[in-house]
């Protein structure tokens, strides 16, 4: 009676060290934090990317001047925020499988909460709705600007739009 | 950028909508434990009177603002600036609603 006991004790300490981190939480909660902490490090990381840029030069800014006034504030909005989320998406991509394979596993109820909370984030209505908008401008304008290297990286919108909205004032 | 003096800002149901938004992403960050000012824009912008036809925003509630948004999770801060930027894509938006969601999206400098 006293070895069985001792067997039971035993399986369920080696049990709760499998599944459990030193600070209580589970190994699945634990797993999902590191994707969120990394998704997380990855956002700051492409926003000071975009902080760090100068203003297009003046043969991009005359080439933008060349379209509808609103074609380009529509583009530099979307387009920043595309060029924004491609920096982000091995981590977004990351995080995304993992909430897909919590969700299908028997953990699920362990992170529950927490993907009830992340979801939202990650999947906002506006995210879709943006990137619509960029798909609905002239095809032509889109491979043009596509193409200026300026583009193609995280680059902030509103410095741009002002600098041409003050050309215009006045 | 600069926070602007915002006066007379009108907003309209859209853009309730929006900040309803950006209150919902802030309780969903909640979840992620990390401790956000309460309902910062509702204090900030609206106070408890949602319902004003005009608002005057001053460059000391963006500080207020400023302040709250280096605090907040980095997902809820790129939530609240998709949030804005879809805002800014709507055709019609008057010179005050066009500054203000700029000024949320950048998170202005006081």
């Amino acid at each position: 009676m006293k070895t069985l006991r001792t067997t039971i004790v035993i399986c369920l300490g080696l049990f709760s060290a499998a599944c459990q981190a030193e600070d209580g939480k589970s190994v699945s909660q634990q797993y999902i934090e590191t994707s969120i902490q990394r998704l997380e490090s990855a956002i700051v990381e492409c926003d000071s990317i975009a902080s760090a840029r100068v203003m297009p030069d003046s043969e991009v800014l005359g080439l933008l001047r060349q379209y509808e006034y609103e074609d380009v504030r529509v583009f530099l909005i979307t387009r920043s925020a595309a060029m924004a989320e491609e920096c982000q998406k091995p981590h977004l991509t990351d995080l995304a499988y993992t909430i897909g394979m919590l969700e299908a596993s028997t953990a699920y109820s362990e992170v529950e909460d927490l993907i009830a909370g992340v979801k939202p984030l990650m999947y906002g209505k506006e995210t879709w709705a943006l990137k619509e908008k960029y798909f609905q401008l002239p095809e032509s304008m889109r491979e043009e600007l596509e193409s200026i290297p300026y583009f193609q990286k995280p680059f902030r919108n509103i410095p741009i739009i002002e600098k041409l909205e003050s050309v215009n004032r006045p | 950028m600069e926070c602007p003096t915002i006066s007379g800002l009108r907003l309209d149901s859209e853009d309730l909508e929006a900040i309803e938004a950006i209150r919902k992403a802030q309780r969903n960050g909640n979840m992620l434990e990390i401790m956000l000012p309460a309902g910062v824009m509702t204090t900030i912008f609206l106070g408890n009177n949602s319902a004003q036809a005009a608002y005057n925003i001053h460059s000391t509630d963006w500080v207020q603002f400023a302040d709250a948004m280096t605090r907040i999770s980095p997902m809820v801060k790129k939530r609240i600036e998709t949030i804005s930027q879809m805002q800014r894509l709507r055709a019609g938006l008057s010179y005050e609603q066009t500054q203000f969601w700029r000024a949320v999206e950048a998170g202005c400098q006081p």
